[in-house]
């Protein structure tokens, strides 16, 4: 029998082969895929690390500055994420364990921040406690510099807690009340059960927001640059030799520093504790059961830190709007329009961002899901590499890849640089993460039988995507279209180096604005993009008439 | 001799390292009904998946209408499949369910609307149409997925366990149900179960299959009365297997009892025989009758069920026996009895490599 030959080889590479070949289809979108990303992650990668000569990485590890400015990032970044860590873990906790009162303001609050680019903190510190400060100089004529360290602690606590809230909270939601209904049945309760249960159900889970949570502060770049003052950390380090000094190079070599802690914290994330959980993210609710595990004192504890931070939010949102709308805030208080006609309707920057943006968000969702039912479904040689390089992009700084990005593209065939769709590329390649999961968890609730069963009445692998799954997962493509939408209106960092005169976004004016000390400006800027953003997001409800609610996300 | 529809030859298939199914040969003639029948893990589940085409044999050949079928993607082969879950459309109407196979074709509408139908008629489904799975009772639901197999015409209808989902009078009813839209158009069937009591209730033919080998294929009664492994004889009802010496050509003993057996029998090879409960007398005293054997043992255990009242004895030789008393009146049997039964009734089963 020739049959016998392959016939232990089920599950190896050469069957996967095989049976590849059988559905040519698949075999061209697979191929597309790695063409894709071989274009636009492997290369530009491998060019950004191929351009510093060793003079240059020589000079990088021998250099103080460089040195200073890679410590100050670790030390910045590790304090400012476990503050937001330990702040966003008690107020996921009181929203989801206690019965006080205001949840759903806390909850819709603690969400406001993630609406604007994370650097309007940094503008609202500005205002609030800078130099010419509305609370230092206008209340209290302190003459005080807050620049620097503690600036940038304060700033990126705020800006980075609304993530570790949304992170920790959905950790929390996934661990079933009927473990602790069990618990308490047993006799535990208050400090003792929240203790041997929760906290240690949660753990894992909250290893790994504090894991995204320090990517997003390593690779920082707008706050550092508004308020870490002489506070020099390795994304504002690369910015300025590129941009400043023009030693390209070096600005590589930095980038590339920033990658390893970056990359490291992926790996341990990826494959070490999401093995190690005990809670899957994408479960289902145990709905009904409501779970107390808090005494009256305690709860108002909490009531008190709930306002206390959503204060603080507030304050910034109501800083920005003040000054957005007045001639000179601390000094002229008549509402004026002029700001926002000027840094919204008349500047051409916010329609760039949504123009980029929505395009962004279009591709991610219908790549995300078309990689995810590649990495989930079928089987094939590779898969895991693909899968790799799709979550890859969540762990690399923003400044390492739009740097990547002109180092690849500046030349013929691929003369980018400059232009609108080198702009799309860096955002669709920072979000396709975000798309990418978000399709592989709701496929992963999808029973494989439906497929089977569509396949079975005689659909193909494509047939069956578009009349099966596509219409199954509409409500997480849409979670995932607006989520992918509004990170890549607010991203910063990866577009700093994309953006040209011709060419500008929204959030890079706020930066430079606020840089420039055009607060004003940059407060309407921030405003119209929130505005924006809003607006948005109602059409698209509108448009897809579905039960999503953004302060749910 | 009917038509031939289906043929497996000398199937094997492994996961891994692990063998699981080995060389299974098998033929289905038109209009059948075949139950693969096993305990969970035994391969019929997989057996089954490999017809549909969700798994492909590493050895042998599947032939459907004499066409080898093996390499043809699921999509390709006309072998409609109600699942376990019944994996309806959760996003689809009922009428959108069952016209989903024949939309795929690209059937015209019209046609597609009457053939549905049709279907929808035979499943008692009319005026559901517009109803979507989740406003659907679990049996309303069997019947929709069974719809959805049927319109396609498939040349050969699989089932796998679906009955397992439904309470058990709602799994009696469909049970008559299937078979009966199942003779009526003389559709053939395969159907994958556990259960014994629905094999034996609707199959023509029965496949006992254990760690991926068949033991036995043959007619319900076939399978109940003359089992081939001792494997089959336990697993299908419930007996009591006693191990024998041969004693003659036509003799076995058990203990001090001697049995007259139809088959004949070599004094190199090991036997058991396998009598059913039912089959059983207890008498107060021993009987000493041509054609009968007669053991004594001792009254462990006895549950009244109604019809009739299950014993549970231990014989001398310390080997437990069930046996059951139909009609038994209000007398129950205690303390040491005789277990009685006519040598007939002792089906004499070989060992044989299939048996551990």
């Amino acid at each position: 029998m020739t049959m016998k030959d392959t016939g232990y080889e089920h599950t190896g590479w050469r069957m996967e082969l095989k049976l590849l070949l059988r559905e040519p289809p698949l075999l061209i979108s697979i191929l597309v895929v790695f063409a894709l990303f071989g274009i636009f992650i492997i290369y530009p990668f491998c060019k950004l690390l191929w351009v510093p000569t060793a003079a240059d990485w020589v000079r990088a590890v021998t250099g103080k500055e460089y040195i200073q400015a890679f410590n100050n990032t670790m030390f910045s970044s590790l304090v400012a994420t476990a503050t937001a860590i330990v702040f966003g873990f008690i107020y996921a906790y009181a929203i989801n364990y206690t019965e006080m009162p205001g949840k759903r303001f806390f909850q819709i609050v603690a969400l406001l921040p993630t609406m604007a680019p994370s650097v309007v903190s940094g503008l609202a510190f500005i205002m609030l406690f800078g130099r010419r400060g509305f609370i230092t100089w206008n209340l209290l004529h302190l003459k005080v510099d807050l620049y620097g360290a503690f600036g940038l602690w304060v700033v990126q606590t705020i800006a980075f807690f609304p993530l570790a809230y949304i992170t920790i909270s959905g950790v929390l939601k996934s661990i079933s009340p009927n473990l602790e209904l069990a618990a308490q049945n047993l006799g535990a309760k208050g400090w003792y059960l929240f203790r041997t249960v929760t906290l240690k159900l949660a753990t894992p889970g909250i290893a790994s927001a504090f894991l995204l949570v320090a990517i997003n502060s390593l690779a920082d770049f707008g706050n550092p640059m508004l308020v870490g003052g002489n506070y020099h950390v390795l994304a504002t380090e690369a910015y300025t030799q590129v941009v400043g000094a023009w030693d390209l190079p070096m600005g590589a070599t930095l980038s590339a520093f920033l990658v390893v802690p970056t990359v490291l914290v992926f790996f341990i994330q990826r494959y070490y504790l999401e093995k190690h959980s005990y809670v899957t993210v994408t479960g289902k609710p145990v709905a009904g059961l409501i779970r107390v595990t808090v005494g009256k004192k305690a709860q108002w504890l909490f009531f008190g830190f709930c306002s206390i931070l959503s204060a603080a939010i507030l304050l910034i949102i109501g800083v920005v709007c003040l000054f957005a709308f007045t001639n000179t805030f601390g000094y002229d208080y008549s509402f004026t329009m002029s700001h926002f006609i000027e840094g919204v309707v008349q500047s051409s920057v916010m329609k760039n961002s949504w123009v980029s943006a929505m395009v962004t968000a279009a591709i991610t969702t219908v790549f995300g899901i078309a990689l995810a039912f590649l990495t989930i479904r079928k089987k094939f040689p590779g898969r895991t590499i693909m899968d790799f390089l799709a979550m890859l992009p969540v762990s690399l700084p923003g400044t390492f890849i739009g740097l990547s990005l002109i180092m690849a593209f500046n030349e013929e065939p691929f003369s980018l640089t400059g232009t609108l769709v080198i702009i799309i590329i860096g955002m669709t390649l920072r979000q396709l993460p975000v798309g990418y999961r978000q399709a592989v968890a709701g496929l992963k609730q999808i029973e494989a039988s439906l497929e089977q069963a569509s396949t079975n009445l005689g659909a193909n692998s494509i047939v069956t995507f578009r009349r099966i799954i596509l219409p199954m997962l509409k409500n997480s493509l849409s979670v995932s279209f607006v989520y992918s939408f509004m990170k890549s209106m607010n991203t910063l960092s990866t577009v700093i180096f994309l953006v040209s005169p011709e060419w500008n976004l929204a959030s890079v004016n706020i930066m430079s604005l606020s840089d420039h000390g055009f607060l004003a400006t940059a407060s309407a800027t921030a405003v119209g993009m929130m505005l924006t953003i809003f607006i948005t997001f109602g059409v698209v409800k509108l448009i897809l008439r579905d039960q999503i609610n953004i302060f749910d996300l | 001799m009917a038509e031939l529809v289906l043929q497996l030859n000398e199937i094997n298939k492994y996961f891994n390292n692990n063998h699981v199914i080995k060389n299974v040969n098998m033929t289905f003639e038109k209009g059948e009904f075949i139950t693969f029948l096993g305990p969970s893990g035994c391969g019929k589940t997989t057996l089954l998946r490999m017809i549909a085409g969700f798994y492909e044999p590493d050895e042998g050949e599947i032939l459907l209408k004499g066409k080898r079928i093996d390499k043809v993607p699921p999509y390709n082969r006309n072998t409609a499949m109600v699942f376990q879950e019944y994996a309806l459309f959760p996003h689809m109407s009922v009428f959108d369910n069952v016209a989903y196979g024949l939309s795929v074709k690209k059937l015209p509408q019209d046609e597609v609307a009457k053939k549905v139908k049709v279907a929808l008629e035979m499943m008692q489904l009319v005026g559901m149409e517009q109803r979507y799975p989740n406003q659907l009772s679990g049996g309303q639901q069997q019947r929709v997925a069974v719809a959805r197999a049927l319109v396609m015409d498939p040349d050969v209808l699989l089932l796998d366990e679906p009955l397992s989902n439904l309470d058990a009078k709602l799994r009696e009813t469909v049970r008559v149900e299937l078979r009966h839209i199942q003779q009526e158009i003389g559709l053939t069937t395969i159907y994958v179960t556990h259960d014994q009591s629905e094999a034996l209730s609707m199959s023509d033919k029965i496949v006992v299959m254990k760690e991926g080998v068949i033991h036995q294929i043959g007619s319900p009664q076939e399978i109940y009365f003359e089992p081939n492994t001792t494997f089959v004889a336990d697993f299908i009802g419930t007996t009591n297997l006693l191990k024998v010496e041969v004693l003659g050509e036509h003799k076995v003993k058990y203990g001090a009892t001697e049995i007259v057996v139809e088959q004949t029998v070599d004094s190199g090879k090991e036997y058991s025989l396998s009598i059913r409960p039912e089959c059983i007398k207890l008498t107060g005293n021993a009987v000493d009758q041509e054609g009968e054997a007669c053991v004594k043992g001792k009254i462990t255990e006895k549950m009244f069920l109604g019809e009739k009242v299950r014993y549970f004895l231990r014989d001398t030789q310390d080997k437990e026996w069930v046996v059951d008393i139909f009609d038994p009146g209000k007398t129950l049997f205690t303390g040491e009895v005789y277990i009685v039964f006519a040598d007939n009734k002792a089906w004499l089963i070989e060992h044989n490599k299939l048996d551990d």
